[in-house]
């Protein structure tokens, strides 16, 4: 285990020695991290990272592999464009968490603010608690779980995927259509929230795109 | 980008511009042109009139220097019933505590008259605003020894306006005593409701959108409204992308536009609040985070805490404005 003191390093320093901690394998807990901004941003490959404490803006975004597990909580921006790996968030993320991820999973334990999602492309977001205003902006692929509630204009301008939202639903955003919740929709929630000891509740509302205003596929082509 | 920040001590006095030096200093990435401070603090009634505090910009290129605009004070406030208490400069700014007794907007035309350029006027109020980070600002102003019991602060990145002194924040509402703001953001409709404001008689002192949000909540305030309702019909009448603080001599409030990609997060301790755009900022003046919950709020929203205490806080409702 490397421990790394980010009061007595640059930003630059710490995600170095993480991008060195990816190649050969060892763990590394970050100490001190009083908020910073870009904690583990940039690595590619597979790294087992604690940060203890509370993280800023952009934490373990533009990543491919990353296992990170935050105590505390994230700014804004956390698992921006996240091609694969697991980011674990003990509190509250920030607004604009995950936007344009390709892949693997953001698992927020507490709430998030506003936007979570935007422009997804892939994997999945869990929130444990609630999720703000405009959840899953623009989303394109992928699922965002909420199991507490919704703000407004949830799946604003949604493109694909799926939204699902287990509490009150504030208000719904341009072109995004409620979906019967089904038995595998159901089965596969058991699975997704299983390994991070999160309860599933009874029962979900499940939201897709309407297709009308954005889509993929050719013109005048039948799907 | 620019980052804000607050503080405000609930009940009691508190080292207010210490705490903005550090919020200010954690914020500084989000702009490095300029940065202020605007400081509250109750002044002890003399009795023989109403004593103002004058924050004046001197001895740089365009403005007199400290003799001169002292001379011009005494003889405009001697004309006007008044007179000076007495003056001292920090860097370019000198503080002139007065008794006037006037219109204060009055008093603060004529002064533009006389080439003297005000940065705030207020019983309770003094700003201190420069070029530069907060570090360097309280290093030519000494403001980090203010008691008070609440304060703003603001790191500028210049958008909207040239970056000069003159433009970095805080705004105070130019003819008004006690109110400041601190802006981060964008006003679309600023030129539309300038326009309207300079048809009511009020003058601006800069080209820079922040200015008029000053104007604007001084004047619903003097109409009347509290600030938690000036701050909610802000929301519809300010057109932009926005989160920004107003202080008064009781209260500190903000507003968060209805996209709010201008951020916002708070504490609340036992003593005191604590706003700032980023928790960092947050951290460098509270670097432990045990014990205290760090609360970011939604779009569309305003709310106001009061040095008594009292807090106050609503959402409005998307439908109220058809968002589509």
């Amino acid at each position: 285990m490397i421990t790394l003191d980010a009061d007595k390093l640059t930003v630059t320093e710490i995600n170095r020695s993480l991008r060195q901690a990816a190649e050969t394998g060892e763990k590394v807990e970050i100490l001190n991290p009083r908020s910073r901004h870009h904690l583990g941003v940039g690595i590619l490959g597979q790294l087992d990272l604690t940060i203890r404490g509370s993280a800023g803006y952009f934490c373990g975004c533009l990543s491919e592999g990353l296992r990170l597990r935050v105590d505390g909580s994230v700014g804004w921006f956390a698992a921006d464009n996240l091609m694969a790996g697991e980011i674990i968030i003990e509190r509250n993320a920030g607004s604009c968490a995950a936007p344009g991820m390709c892949g693997g999973t953001l698992v927020v334990k507490g709430h998030m603010g506003s936007r979570p999602g935007q422009v997804m492309k892939g994997g999945a977001i869990i929130v444990g608690g609630n999720a703000g205003f405009m959840t899953g902006f623009m989303m394109i692929n992928g699922a965002i779980v909420v199991l507490g509630d919704a703000g407004d204009l949830v799946g604003h301008y949604i493109v694909g995927g799926t939204i699902y939202v287990a509490g009150k639903v504030e208000s719904l955003g341009v072109d995004v259509v409620e979906a019967a919740y089904t038995a595998e929709d159901d089965q596969w929630l058991t699975g997704l929230l299983e390994p991070y000891g999160l309860a599933k509740p009874g029962s979900f509302r499940k939201f897709v795109s309407g297709q009308r205003h954005h889509h993929y596929g050719r013109e005048g082509v039948g799907a | 980008m620019c980052g804000i920040g607050g503080v405000l001590y609930k009940g009691k006095n508190g080292p207010v511009g210490d705490d903005l030096r550090q919020l200010v200093y954690g914020i500084r990435h989000r702009g490095e042109d300029s940065s202020g401070v605007a400081v509250f603090s109750a002044q002890e009634h003399r009795g023989d009139g109403e004593e103002l505090i004058l924050n004046v910009r001197v001895d740089i290129d365009g403005c007199q220097s400290s003799t001169e605009t002292l001379d011009i004070m005494r003889k405009l406030l001697t004309a006007a019933g008044g007179r000076v208490i007495d003056a001292q400069v920090s860097g370019t700014i000198m503080s002139i505590r007065v008794l006037y007794g006037g219109s204060v907007q009055e008093l603060c035309y004529l002064l533009d008259q006389n080439n003297v350029q005000t940065i705030s006027v207020g019983t309770q109020l003094r700003i201190y605003k420069d070029l530069g980070t907060s570090d360097r600002l309280d290093e030519a102003y000494h403001y980090s020894g203010l008691a008070g019991t609440h304060g703003i602060g603001h790191a500028r990145l210049a958008t909207e306006s040239v970056v000069s002194p003159d433009r970095a924040h805080p705004f105070w509402a130019y003819g008004f005593k006690d109110v400041a703001i601190v802006h981060n953001g964008q006003l679309t409709n600023y030129w539309k409701l300038r326009r309207r404001f300079e048809r009511w008689g009020y003058r601006f002192r800069t080209d820079n959108d922040s200015e008029l949000i000053a104007i604007y909540a001084a004047h619903y305030l003097k109409q009347g409204l509290d600030l938690q309702g000036v701050l909610e019909q802000s929301l519809a009448d300010l057109d932009g992308t926005y989160t920004f603080l107003v202080a008064t001599p009781t209260e500190i409030g903000f507003a968060k536009d209805k996209l709010a990609a201008k951020p916002l997060v708070y504490v609340e301790l036992e003593d005191r609040v604590v706003l700032a755009s980023e928790e960092i900022s947050l951290r460098a003046l509270l670097p432990d985070e045990a014990g205290y919950a760090v609360e970011e709020p939604p779009p569309y929203i305003a709310g106001t805490w009061n040095v008594s205490g009292g807090r106050s806080m609503k959402k409005l409702t998307y439908q109220a404005v058809g968002l589509e």
